[in-house]
């Protein structure tokens, strides 16, 4: 948690540098090119864009120590209630996305695990790899077509109810199954191969408790931890997938931040990812020490 | 190499070899702009169809191949290069450059790729190059990892020791003793990361963020038609079904190497 503060201060000193260094400047594209020279000063003024790099960047963490992140140069909103207004449409695609990947992901690998050399083995292994080799941007557009063009069940696009929901978190949840799958088939096929289940079946005891206690017990700590470092993957697909699908959330959000060099915006996204990632980090942490009391979280070996 | 492995290379060959050739192939212009035949459908004229501008879909699929797989192996050796040297010294030296090193390495690999990625071509003016930069700012990452691991066990091997106690310098000991047997390891990683180098060309091609148009790439091709998607779904099909399937093969052909290297590794 700790690690927390200089984390964000390096990121946000990166975030800052990158975009200052921008090629063009941001005042031409915010007016157009035809405006008054005395136009272009006020603005630059009222942005704080003739001031100096330093000077800059101590205004913005100024600003964000108040939990202010700053107003849109296009809208004039402010970036933080526009975060917060879009921030749980992503949290909601996510979730729905770990809806469809979870158990997608830990049943296939099961199966993948338990039919080894098999014919089950070979087409799940197949699915998984498509899971990856198949581009999201992709995927997302083929859904469409086919549900929403040719099968006429969801809406192609738009922000709403579970209908709108359906598409988008499948697609995103695509590439985390496949993950997933892959992980828990490698672990369970390890797991099956130890002395203490072959310990398990001699002592009799009934092939659900094996399998509950012996196997998926230990199999858990690597599946939730791809589970939760693969929530970067959600936040790289979110970009793509609210695009496509009009999804009104932060990775939209980001984009269009991105396309309309809307520095507060990107800098408000950038700082909310990360601040996230590092939550999400933390949670997975935590959850090992109940998924195992072996480990203990103040040792640290490092 | 498992039959797998096998049909990926084959398909992996067949690719590489139409997208090189295309230019001598009968094949319309891929950038001809023909006002006649806007948007048509797949005919027997144009096999794939032809997109809104009226060029021949088949035609820029073919010669798409060759920039997008190009940027992938041309960053994937830059990776390797920059991992490879990183790994080594980091493992070999150890200490403060390979504490420093692994945190950059651990920040990198954890933190979501695509939004370096989009930091990066935004500061860079768009094109060919920034892809390939940006491709290999994330992509050294994971080669460091493994080679400087690799490198950790190496350096405790007797030969080591031996070719230290006979007065071999460190320079000797990295690139004649220690840098040839990590050779394999990297040429396995470059298969595994190839795949992933394609969608990540393709998914920044796709933002805009990518090589610019009116150059012929699979991920650009898909972001053109997107408007055209609901109307005319075999503009988006085709050239995305290009990059799955060469995606695809490199990660099978990835896959197999590496069972093959593991297998090399324990027997």
């Amino acid at each position: 948690m700790l690690l927390l503060v200089p984390l964000l201060l390096g990121i946000t000193l990166f975030a800052f540098f990158l975009l200052k260094a921008l090629p063009g400047d941001i005042v031409v594209s915010l007016v157009g090119e035809r405006a008054t020279p005395e136009t272009m000063e006020s603005i630059r003024r009222e942005i704080g864009a003739d001031k100096s790099f330093a000077y800059q960047y101590w205004g913005y963490l100024k600003l964000l120590s108040r939990g202010d992140f700053g107003s849109s140069y296009y809208t004039n909103r402010s970036v933080l209630s526009d975060i917060a207004a879009k921030f749980p449409n992503t949290m909601t695609l996510a979730f729905a996305a770990m809806l469809f990947a979870v158990p997608s992901g830990i049943i296939l690998g099961f199966i993948a695990a338990y039919s080894k050399d098999r014919f089950a083995e070979k087409c799940v292994d197949a699915l998984s790899l498509s899971g990856l080799s198949i581009p999201v941007f992709w995927s997302a557009l083929m859904v469409m077509i086919l549900f929403s063009l040719k099968l006429k069940l969801f809406p192609p696009s738009g922000t709403g109810g579970p209908a709108f929901l359906v598409m988008p978190a499948f697609v995103l949840s695509i590439p985390a199954a496949a993950t997933l799958a892959r992980i828990t088939k490698i672990t369970v096929s390890d797991i099956l191969g130890m002395p203490y289940i072959k310990t398990a079946r001699a002592k009799g005891l009934s092939p659900l408790s094996i399998q509950g206690v012996h196997v998926l017990r230990n199999a858990l700590i690597p599946i939730v931890t791809i589970i939760g470092l693969d929530f970067g993957s959600y936040l790289n697909g979110a970009v793509v997938t609210e695009t496509i699908f009009g999804w009104d959330g932060i990775g939209r959000f980001t984009m269009e931040g991105i396309i309309k060099r809307d520095y507060p915006v990107i800098m408000g996204c950038i700082i909310v990812g990360t601040v996230l990632f590092v939550l999400i980090n933390l949670i997975t942490d935590l959850l090992y020490h109940l998924l195992d009391p072996r480990i203990r979280l103040h040792v640290r070996d490092r | 190499m498992s039959g797998t492995g096998k049909a990926a290379l084959l398909v992996l060959i067949s690719v590489l070899t139409l997208s090189v050739l295309a230019p001598l192939l009968p094949l319309p212009d891929p950038n001809r702009i023909d006002l006649d035949s806007l948007g048509k459908p797949p005919s027997a004229g144009h096999p794939f169809g032809t997109d809104n501008k009226g060029r021949d879909i088949l035609s820029r699929v073919v010669h798409g191949g060759k920039l997008s797989i190009g940027i992938a192996l041309v960053a994937a050796f830059a990776s390797a290069v920059i991992g490879f040297a990183v790994g080594l010294t980091a493992g070999y030296f150890g200490g403060r450059f390979d504490a420093v090193m692994m945190a950059l390495v651990d920040f990198v690999l954890s933190f979501p790729s695509l939004l370096i990625a989009i930091a990066i071509s935004v500061l860079l003016p768009p094109g060919m190059y920034t892809v390939m930069i940006v491709l290999a700012a994330v992509g050294w990452t994971s080669f460091a990892r493994l080679i400087r691991g690799h490198v950790l066990t190496l350096r405790e091997m007797p030969f080591v020791e031996a070719a230290r106690a006979v007065g071999c310098s460190n320079a000797r000991i990295i690139f004649l003793h220690i840098a040839p047997l990590c050779i394999p390891l990297s040429l396995v990683l470059i298969g595994i990361k190839l795949g992933g180098f394609i969608l990540t060309e393709a998914t920044l091609s796709f933002l805009g963020l990518g090589v610019q148009p009116p150059a012929p790439t699979w991920g650009a091709m898909v972001s053109a038609s997107r408007a055209y998607v609901l109307s005319s779904s075999w503009m988006v099909f085709f050239p995305g079904a290009a990059i799955s399937l060469t995606a695809f093969s490199f990660n099978m052909l990835g896959e197999s190497l590496k069972k093959k290297y593991d297998a090399m590794k324990y027997s």
